[in-house]
Formats: structure tokens, C-alpha cells, sequence
């Protein structure tokens, strides 16, 4: 058990057991957060106006997978991937561990990346586009980078005590 | 050991757990607590051109015949023996509006998709006065005639991407638009007649049979 000085930690000193579970509880909210933001983008429509602004992506995952709009039904599923990626990471999101934060980055990475893109893809047809699913996922995104910032601080603090632990 | 841990961490763990499961479950709950049919043949009907005037492929599809959504290869049979021989002979858009539709075009550089999302996204599409009637074909069966409703279209050029100014307003300077009267100008084979649908009531509930209509309007393929 580590104590926690008046003036608080000297600098080299690994932070104390009460910033960090400050950090880890923080990051799990975020990550919360990015997922519940991803799970309502896809309920709600992207688009503001025009004949798209009635549907959502999951109701039209679902004209999808039936294959009846002609395009293989699996096309449908591909919208599912989205929020499957922020799910996985909130369970991840109290793990430990260097692999996990290879997992997490690269997770958060590859849905960033096609959610904005996605996002960018509406404004460069439309200027005026966006709807609730779309500012969910710009804000799903910034919530994730903050879970990730969260998470690597604590990994390094971890690094760094294996460090001295060793030494 | 500097690492917190003990009934808080596995609280939080179970918490992040229980998140990661309740999220999907509720998009599964939104996904299957749609009731396929509806409770009318005319409800039925009014859902299938509302789901058309909205592009909502969800209530289009929750609306025509389950064994038609199940084999998709019946479904498009039909539609397309509908297609070679039934045809509407459609109003003519102003030419504000394919001015505004062109634009779209050229300024996507020739990409399909593209266009079609900015064309989708700068035009609306309202559907009313819906007016339907209803005869028994035989039991479980029933026609929905169209006897009218307008399908309002209008287009935005302000929403289209690009600096270029395109003049899309029409005589009054209001937005490009026009009116489909949906009931009018259908003709079967170059005969006219007055649009209808077959719905089929399964389960107790009413679908749109995109066969069963062919077969009535067409005869047997």
C-alpha cells in the first residue's frame, strides 16, 4: 500500500494509488460514454435534411440484409462493426496489460478512422448534412481519445513501476 | 503492490462488462421490436409509399409479404414483370430542378454514389392527401386502389457541395419543385388503369405482395 505525502508525490515518483484510480475510473466513463455514443449514432438518422433524413444506419442495415436492394445482404452487418469496435473496447476499458493497449489503440483507431470518414464523406455531397448520427460519432471519437489518453498515462505509470521494481 | 484493486476494480470491471452487453442488447431490442405488417390493407399500403417517399428501406421491407422478404428472388421476379409491362407517365420535373440535379453531377466528377448521396440529401420528398379504397379479392386477400395522393418533390441547391451559385429557384423565386399525382397516368400494357396493390394478411397481420399483385394485374407468369 503506498502513502501519499502532504506536499504530494515527488516528480520520478510513480503516482500515488488514488490518481490513478481517479485516471482508470475516468477513462472507463469515457470509454462508456464513446460507446453509448456510437450505439445511439446508429439509431438515429446522419442526415439533417433531404430524403435521407429519415433513416437510420440500422434500419438501413436492415433493407440490406435482406438482399433485396441488391446488394449482398452482408453489406448490411458492415454498420454493426462500427459500434462493436467501442463495445469491445468499454470491456476492455479496466484491463491491464501492454497487449490491451495495443488492442485498444488500434481499435479506436480503425473506427475513428472510418467514422470520420464517413463524416467527411457526407460533407463532401452535401453542405448541409449533418445530423445527430453524425455530431455522435465526431463526439464518440474525441470521448475515445480521451478514454485513450486516460489509459496510456496509466500504462506508462505501470511501465514505469515495473521499472522500478526491478531496479 | 501500488495497483488498486479489491471490491472497487471488480466492481468497475462488472460495470464495463455489463455496458458492453446492455449496448448491443438494446440495439437488438429497437431491431426486433418492429412488428412486421400492418393492421389494415390500406395501413399497409399507406407504410409501403410512406417508406418509399422516406427511402426507409426498413418500412418498406416490414410492410411487403414475409415469404416474398425471405426469397428475394420472388420479390424481384415480380417487381420486374410489374416493370416491363405497368409504367405511370409521370410529370415533367421543371427545368430548375434537373438544372439543380445536373449540377450535382458534375460537380461529384463523374462519381455515382457520390452524386446520388447529394442528390438525396438536396432533394425532399413529402407524401399526402392519400386517398385509398379497398376490395375483397377472396379471403385473406384484398386490393388497395390508389384513388390519390401526391408525392411533393423539392429540391435545396443551397445543400449541394461547391462555391458554384446555381440557379435553382424557380419563376417565383422559391426552391425548384413539383408535384407527382400518384393516382393519375398509370397504364397496364398501354391500357390505362387505376393503380392498386394486392395485400395478403398473414398471421393476422397485413403485407403488400408484390406477387400476388403482378399475378392480379398481369395474370399468371
Amino acid at each position: 500500500m503506498s502513502t501519499t505525502s502532504a506536499t504530494g508525490p515527488m516528480p520520478g515518483t510513480p503516482a500515488p494509488v488514488d490518481d490513478r484510480r481517479r485516471r482508470e475510473l475516468l477513462g472507463s466513463a469515457l470509454w462508456a460514454a464513446a460507446a453509448l455514443a456510437w450505439t445511439i449514432a446508429m439509431l438515429v438518422p446522419w442526415f439533417r435534411a433531404g430524403a435521407l433524413s429519415h433513416l437510420s444506419p440500422i434500419e438501413a442495415g436492415g433493407a440490406l440484409r435482406t438482399g433485396l436492394v441488391g446488394i449482398p445482404s452482408a453489406a448490411g452487418f458492415v454498420v454493426l462493426l462500427l459500434p462493436l469496435a467501442s463495445w469491445v473496447l468499454l470491456a476492455l476499458a479496466p484491463a491491464r496489460g501492454r497487449l490491451v493497449l495495443a488492442w485498444r489503440i488500434l481499435l479506436w483507431l480503425a473506427s475513428t478512422v472510418v467514422g470520420l470518414g464517413l463524416v467527411v464523406l457526407m460533407a463532401s455531397v452535401s453542405a448541409d448534412t449533418y445530423g445527430w448520427g453524425a455530431g455522435l460519432v465526431v463526439v464518440a471519437c474525441v470521448l475515445g481519445a480521451g478514454g485513450l489518453c486516460c489509459s496510456t498515462l496509466v500504462r506508462a505509470e505501470e511501465a514505469e513501476e515495473a521499472q522500478e521494481a526491478e531496479g | 503492490m501500488r495497483l488498486w484493486g479489491g471490491r472497487g476494480r471488480r466492481a468497475l470491471r462488472w460495470a464495463c462488462a455489463a455496458g458492453a452487453l446492455l449496448l448491443p442488447a438494446v440495439l437488438v431490442v429497437v431491431l426486433l421490436s418492429d412488428r412486421p405488417g400492418a393492421e389494415s390493407p390500406e395501413a399497409a399500403v399507406e407504410q409501403l409509399l410512406g417508406g418509399i417517399a422516406d427511402l426507409d428501406g426498413a418500412a418498406i421491407v416490414g410492410v411487403v409479404a414475409p415469404d416474398e422478404v425471405a426469397d428475394a428472388g420472388r420479390a424481384d421476379d415480380a417487381y420486374t414483370r410489374l416493370e416491363s409491362r405497368v409504367l405511370r407517365e409521370g410529370e415533367v420535373p421543371p427545368v430548375e430542378v434537373d438544372r439543380v440535379l445536373a449540377a450535382a453531377e458534375a460537380q461529384l466528377g463523374g462519381s455515382a454514389s457520390r452524386a446520388s448521396l447529394a442528390v438525396l440529401a438536396a432533394v425532399d420528398l413529402e407524401l399526402g392527401g392519400l386517398d385509398l379504397a379497398v376490395e375483397e379479392i377472396d379471403d385473406g386477400a384484398v386490393r388497395v386502389y390508389l384513388l390519390d395522393g401526391t408525392l411533393a418533390v423539392s429540391v435545396d441547391a443551397d445543400r449541394l457541395p461547391g462555391d458554384a451559385v446555381i440557379d435553382g429557384r424557380g419563376p417565383d423565386g422559391t426552391r425548384a419543385s413539383y408535384d407527382m399525382a400518384l393516382a393519375e397516368g398509370w397504364q397496364r400494357d398501354g391500357d390505362e388503369f387505376q393503380a392498386y396493390l394486392v395485400t395478403v394478411e398473414v398471421d393476422g397481420r397485413w403485407f403488400v405482395s408484390l406477387e400476388a399483385s403482378a399475378d392480379d394485374l398481369l395474370g399468371p407468369p
